[in-house]
């Protein structure tokens, strides 16, 4: 106001109301109890900013999630479009890595998102329009589909997979489309509160204290908001921590959420599935094996053969799709010479095969660049000794930047497509 | 209660103000993550492999319960009993020891339990995760407790009057006898 004339608001022409918008009738006041209660909700540790700061956190764990998540299916499943390269050797390693640590990290702060807005559960009213009970069923699949991918991703960790009525995998996929699109769309529906809570004071004196439903007005000593944020971000980092060790070895003794040690199994290197759990302990160590070439130029292959062909040492790791990863030494048959074997032309496909008579990993599919990359072979040897029959004895695949289930075990067949 | 035709849009804050009104840029927000969804749901549905979508649902739905219905309630009621319980110069430490061991327990519950361990795979699950999660609470909860002790001493040497004869209330360790 300047010039003694007082500035005088035009108020906004009513605007009639969409029907989807229209005003519903309130529940009888009588309802409103317990947590619904207009001052049932008092922490001052909620807040826009609070809400705005965690969700940013949220989504980004969760991107780093989806990315490589995407990553590692396209790998597994290419469509026509798509070219992974055998370059850098550890880029699997680390995508993959990554998708599993910020999968635990993600864990407190989405629960300390979902802390911080759970008032909004009980607004009043629980349903003011059409359009605002789409909103709320529109956050109940947000909630559900983050929420399943965590649960179902800690579940796989463990490998309690009995719990889990459904193939992991695919559903695990296809849920993560879901919680990202939902994630979008409550950013776009959250724009202006985001806008509002980012531009808020940052953080209030930790006299402003905790209390919670039903408490007394805010006594002091508790977290501020500040504090509460930090505490957060520590525990996610801590919880990533915890969880590297499976993939950075310097990590390995403080582990605590991983699944693996890197240094711990036969021969050093930890096995994601067994002779026995693939059904090929008599079959792997029959005398009789051959290895069997089907190509242009077809050709069987006994393990004493495949010893005398020139051999050579690489040293690569070994990346499970559980995020769990380890370096060694294999000696064996780079594929590019094997496939010369085979007159395999130089953009040629194999298709390996194991011992292994069912399951889903039972084979895969090389193709280029992995085909005829000097660091691919058919390795004999894992740190100097002789495949462990869990590792592949008498012959498996490894190549650089590529998943475990796609590094056959227990090769008996390699065919050109 | 309301007949009149208004706008049912508006909503509390966090902080209890009037929502602002929404972005104008929500649809380029909306229209990529609406197809996502789509596309996740198509997937689910038609995948093969894919899930039972009644299974589906119910894991979902479970997992909602779960935490809305126990986790959070029960987060509440600790963080209540802290606040009401606690002297005011143990309160942070403690939440923070509370948010950390709540975690680790969230995080850790699937290992420790180990239904997953099996004799055919030995290298995998191969630590005693019961006791790294206690070792990593342990850590915690000391490292809390000197952080209360330095918050007692410091509250100490700030205000000795008011250590000596300030008000009271129920339960302040701060406040020496």
């Amino acid at each position: 106001m300047v010039g003694g004339g007082a500035l005088v608001r035009k108020p906004a022409p009513p605007v009639a109301p969409r029907p989807l918008n229209r005003r519903l009738p309130e529940p009888p006041s009588t309802l409103r109890r317990g947590p619904l209660r207009e001052e049932a909700w008092r922490s001052p540790l909620r807040s826009e900013r609070t809400a705005a700061v965690l969700g940013i956190w949220v989504g980004v764990a969760f991107a780093i999630c989806f990315v490589t998540g995407l990553i590692s299916h396209l790998i597994q499943q290419p469509p026509s479009w798509f070219g992974w390269p055998s370059r850098p050797v550890n880029l699997y390693r680390i995508t993959q890595g990554l998708h599993v640590i910020s999968g635990f990290a993600a864990i407190p702060l989405l629960l300390a998102k979902l802390w911080t807005v759970y008032p909004k559960l009980f607004e009043w009213p629980p349903v003011r329009s059409i359009l605002h009970a789409v909103g709320r069923l529109s956050l109940l699949i947000l909630v559900g589909a983050a929420l399943f991918q965590l649960i179902t991703g800690v579940l796989n960790l463990a490998r309690w997979y009995v719990v889990m009525p459904f193939f992991f995998t695919t559903t695990h996929y296809w849920t993560a489309w879901i919680a990202i699109g939902a994630i979008l769309v409550h950013v776009g529906s959250k724009l202006a509160i985001i806008r509002l809570g980012l531009s808020a004071p940052a953080a209030e004196s930790e006299e402003q204290a905790d209390v919670d439903v039903d408490s007394p007005p805010d006594p002091p000593g508790g977290l501020s908001r500040r504090g509460f944020l930090t505490a957060v971000a520590a525990t996610s980092g801590v919880v990533a921590l915890t969880t590297a060790g499976q993939t950075v070895p310097a990590l390995s003794a403080i582990t605590v959420f991983g699944q693996r040690d890197p240094d711990l199994g036969p021969q050093g290197l930890p096995v994601n599935k067994s002779a026995i759990a693939a059904g090929v302990e008599e079959t792997a160590i029959d005398p009789t094996y051959r290895l069997i070439l089907q190509g242009p130029r077809s050709n069987e292959l006994s393990l004493a053969v495949l010893r005398s062909l020139p051999q050579h040492t690489v040293t690569l790791p070994i990346t499970c799709v559980e995020g769990w990863s380890a370096t060694a030494d294999w000696t064996g048959i780079r594929m590019a010479d094997l496939l010369d074997l085979m007159d395999l032309p130089a953009d040629g496909e194999v298709f390996v095969e194991s011992l292994q008579e069912d399951g889903l990993y039972r084979a895969s599919v090389l193709s280029p660049p992995h085909t005829r990359d000097p660091l691919t072979l058919l390795a004999l040897q894992l740190n100097g000794e002789n495949l462990h029959i869990d590792h592949g004895y008498p012959a498996r695949l490894i190549a650089p930047n590529r998943p475990g289930v796609l590094q056959t075990k227990w090769v008996s067949r390699m065919t050109a497509l | 209660m309301t007949s009149a035709p208004e706008a049912g849009s508006t909503g509390l804050t966090l902080s209890g103000d009037p929502e602002p009104a929404p972005s104008p840029y929500r649809w380029a927000w909306y229209l990529p993550g609406l197809v996502a969804v789509g596309w996740g749901f198509y997937g689910l549905l038609t995948a093969p492999m894919g899930p039972d979508p009644l299974q589906w649902v119910l894991f979902t739905a479970l997992g909602v319960a779960g935490h809305d219905l126990v986790l959070v309630p029960v987060a509440v009621g600790v963080g209540l009993l802290v606040a009401r319980i606690l002297p005011k110069v143990l309160r942070a430490p403690a939440q923070v020891g509370l948010i950390g061991t709540g975690i680790a327990l969230v995080a850790g519950f699937a290992y420790i339990l180990g239904p997953g361990v099996s004799a055919d795979v030995p290298s995998a699950l191969p630590f005693n995760y019961a006791g790294r999660v206690a070792v990593l609470l342990a850590v915690l909860w000391v490292a809390m407790a000197g952080w209360a002790v330095l918050r007692i001493v410091r509250a100490r040497s700030r205000s000795p009057s008011r250590s000596r004869s300030g008000s009271r209330r129920a339960g302040d360790a701060d406040q020496p006898e």
